[in-house]
């Protein structure tokens, strides 16, 4: 004899339309959550690379705006102030420029150039090591060397772009460049990054602005950032560097991270906000369809009570028959939403050389857990009371 | 030796808006094992309600139920469940099988809430429906079956836990008169050949007078309480019928089987 489909499913398949609209509402309500949750996946991944790049720094700064945000150019000399302190490890300068100046607007980070100096990288990499860019490895090639110009290393959403590869030749802002080494995928901030030398950085800014000609650039960057010795306390440091140089503004690592933080939350409050509908309107459904399946098999539960059914094995059957029609709504909502993740991410890609969702296990795995325990959450008040059905009476209904 | 089935005292009131129905008065009942019993009585009487009492699924206002001397009132939580899965078997008049479910998982049912694996199961299950004739149509959902076949399925349901008694409600109310005798040959027999204690609740003559013991209800009391004087047996010879003829087939072999399985202590039969 074939092996018959168990009972449970039995009972799920036996009101097909009705099984299937509320299958259907969960299913709506974990596409949502998946395709936002990537949105939001993505914006965490650059926020915590973003943190973790922050985390050990001290922004010295003239004019008290964030160095991610500010455009303004200070003194690299700035750094003079504090090279002197014990707990400095390094300091470290760049410019930091949009790749494209017409980009006005893109998701997440839009894609930079970052002029840096490789023998400060270097340093501090090996005074402070694994802090600095522990999330930025070389999938190929290396630094260019201290004095070099006209070399590049770039990040893997702009080397995919141009077509680039190691010892290749790329033309960023109509000027060519050696492309000395690509970083491998960080899914954060350097992903979408060209980095040049300080120099180089410098030509771009003449060529972008006027103004940037009449000007002595050679001592002028974007940020100074102070590294502390390993184990300094950077926020005390920070406060001791703003005492002495009452006429800086200096950002210590918290208040570096936290407008970042407040990016992350919205976009996690976004993902809270679907998981809410996604939980109402899932969530009723299931409430409304465990409702009708108890009181349609009222009778049944009878019987089962007469032949040695307890309270809990009732329960169980019912409660089990509720969190299989959320794993189904879940798995298909999943599987749904990850297929328009993938074909938005192309579109994407194309349009502007950058994924937007990043999707990733902890996502869906938590949004087929969140659909189970959902129907099974929702099956639960329907679930005691039909445990709760006293045979006698169970056994007169209709 | 304890009696399977002991009542005392027991009574049971309803309400129905305004009237409060005294259905059982105060009923003194003793069922020994292997008693094959009617109850009979208009309806109304308290029939149904003192089953009901008996096999643990309505409660008693007064007075006590005890099966097999475990007073079942004194039973909390699951254990009430545990030994309405164990002791008492139960045949209603509309079959009350669970539509999706095979015959052969409708039979499994009370073993499978009482944590048997599914392989001995099955086996259990299958030998119990050959022993009522269908060995043949275990694959069949009640809708695909008839009614006397669908009342076999239940009591081979009742029977697959080896209970100590089989309590049915009216197990002919909704068979056709020739069906229903055939029905009630099938308990005979499984009284006769496995000492299995029946109670039967019913309103037909035809029923009654074919067990060993009646008694009779009037408005919750037990107004007689007689032997009936010579069991017809297999006199009224049915005529062949469909539902039986695999049942008359594999009676003999797999009776014997059944027997030694559920009780290899005893000797078969009580004869």
């Amino acid at each position: 004899m074939k092996k018959p489909m168990p009972e449970i499913l039995r009972n799920v398949f036996r009101r097909k339309l009705r099984t299937g609209l509320t299958v259907f509402g969960i299913t709506i309500g974990i596409f949502a959550l998946v395709v936002l949750g990537a949105m939001a996946e993505k914006v965490n991944f650059l926020v915590s690379g973003a943190e973790e790049f922050l985390s050990q720094r001290i922004a010295l700064t003239e004019e008290g705006s964030h160095p991610f945000v500010s455009t303004e150019l200070i003194p690299q000399a700035l750094a003079d102030r504090v090279r002197g302190l014990d707990e400095v490890a390094c300091t470290e300068r760049d410019i930091n420029m949009l790749l494209d100046p017409d980009e006005a607007f893109s998701f997440g980070m839009p894609r930079m150039i970052s002029g840096a100096d490789v023998r400060e990288i270097e340093h501090c990499e090996k005074v402070v090591p694994g802090r600095l860019f522990s999330n930025v490895a070389f999938a190929g090639g290396d630094w260019w060397e201290p004095g070099e110009q006209r070399m590049t290393v770039l990040g893997v959403d702009i080397a995919d772009d141009l077509d680039a590869r190691v010892g290749g030749t790329v033309t960023i802002r109509d000027r060519d460049f050696v492309v000395s080494g690509i970083l491998q995928r960080s899914l954060t901030g350097p992903d979408n990054m060209a980095f040049v030398s300080l120099a180089d950085a410098r030509v771009f800014l003449e060529d972008q602005r006027s103004i940037y000609r009449e000007v002595d650039l050679s001592d002028k960057v974007s940020n100074v950032y102070v590294i502390p010795k390993v184990g300094v306390d950077a926020e005390a440091l920070a406060e001791r560097i703003q005492d002495e140089n009452p006429d800086l503004d200096i950002l210590s690592p918290n208040e570096l991270v936290a407008p970042l933080e407040t990016n992350s939350a919205i976009f996690n409050f976004m993902i809270i906000g679907v998981a809410m509908v996604a939980l109402v309107v899932g969530g009723l459904s299931v409430i409304n369809t465990m409702i009708m399946s108890v009181a349609e098999r009222v009778r049944e539960i009878g019987i089962k009570k007469a032949v040695g059914a307890t309270d809990f094995d009732i329960l169980r059957e019912y409660l089990l028959e509720a969190a299989f029609i959320g794993f189904i709504g879940g798995a298909i909502g999943l599987g749904l939403g990850a297929l328009a993740v993938r074909f938005l991410n192309d579109l994407a890609q194309d349009a502007t050389g950058t994924p937007i969702f990043v999707l990733t296990t902890r996502l869906l795995l938590g949004s087929l857990v969140f659909a189970t325990a959902l129907g099974t959450v929702a099956g639960f008040f329907p679930s005691m009371r039909a445990s709760r059905l006293k045979p006698v009476e169970a056994l007169k209904a209709e | 030796m304890t009696a399977v089935v002991e009542t005392r005292n027991l009574s049971k009131t309803y309400r129905l808006g305004r009237n409060v129905i005294r259905a059982l008065d105060g009923v003194d009942l003793t069922v020994e094992r292997g008693e094959f019993i009617s109850i009979v009585g208009r309806s109304g009487c308290g029939k149904t309600t003192l089953l009901n009492l008996i096999g643990g699924l309505d409660q008693p206002d007064e007075g006590d139920v005890l099966i097999e001397g475990v007073d079942i009132g004194s039973l909390n939580g699951s254990r009430l469940p545990r030994l309405r899965r164990d002791k008492i078997g139960f045949i209603f008049q509309e079959f009350n099988l669970i539509p999706t479910l095979t015959a052969l998982e409708n039979v499994e049912l009370p073993l499978k809430y009482a944590r048997v694996s599914g392989r001995e199961r099955r086996r259990r299950a299958q030998e119990v429906l050959a022993l009522v004739g269908l060995g043949e149509r275990m694959g069949h959902r009640p809708a695909e079956i008839s009614g006397g076949e669908a009342q076999r399925v239940a009591v081979a349901r009742a029977l697959v836990n080896n209970p100590a008694v089989v309590l049915a409600d009216e197990p002919t109310g909704e068979l056709d008169s020739h069906t229903a005798l055939d029905l009630v040959e099938l308990m005979r027999d499984l009284n006769h050949r496995l000492d299995q204690t029946f109670i039967l609740v019913t309103h037909d003559p035809a029923v009654s007078e074919r067990t060993d013991r009646l008694i009779r209800l009037h408005d919750g009391r037990i107004i007689a309480d007689e032997r009936v004087a010579a069991p017809p047996g297999p006199a009224v010879k049915p005529a062949p019928s469909p539902d039986l003829e695999p049942a008359a087939g594999l009676l003999g072999s797999v009776i014997q089987a059944f027997l030694d399985l559920m009780n290899p202590q005893k000797p078969a039969g009580r004869d």
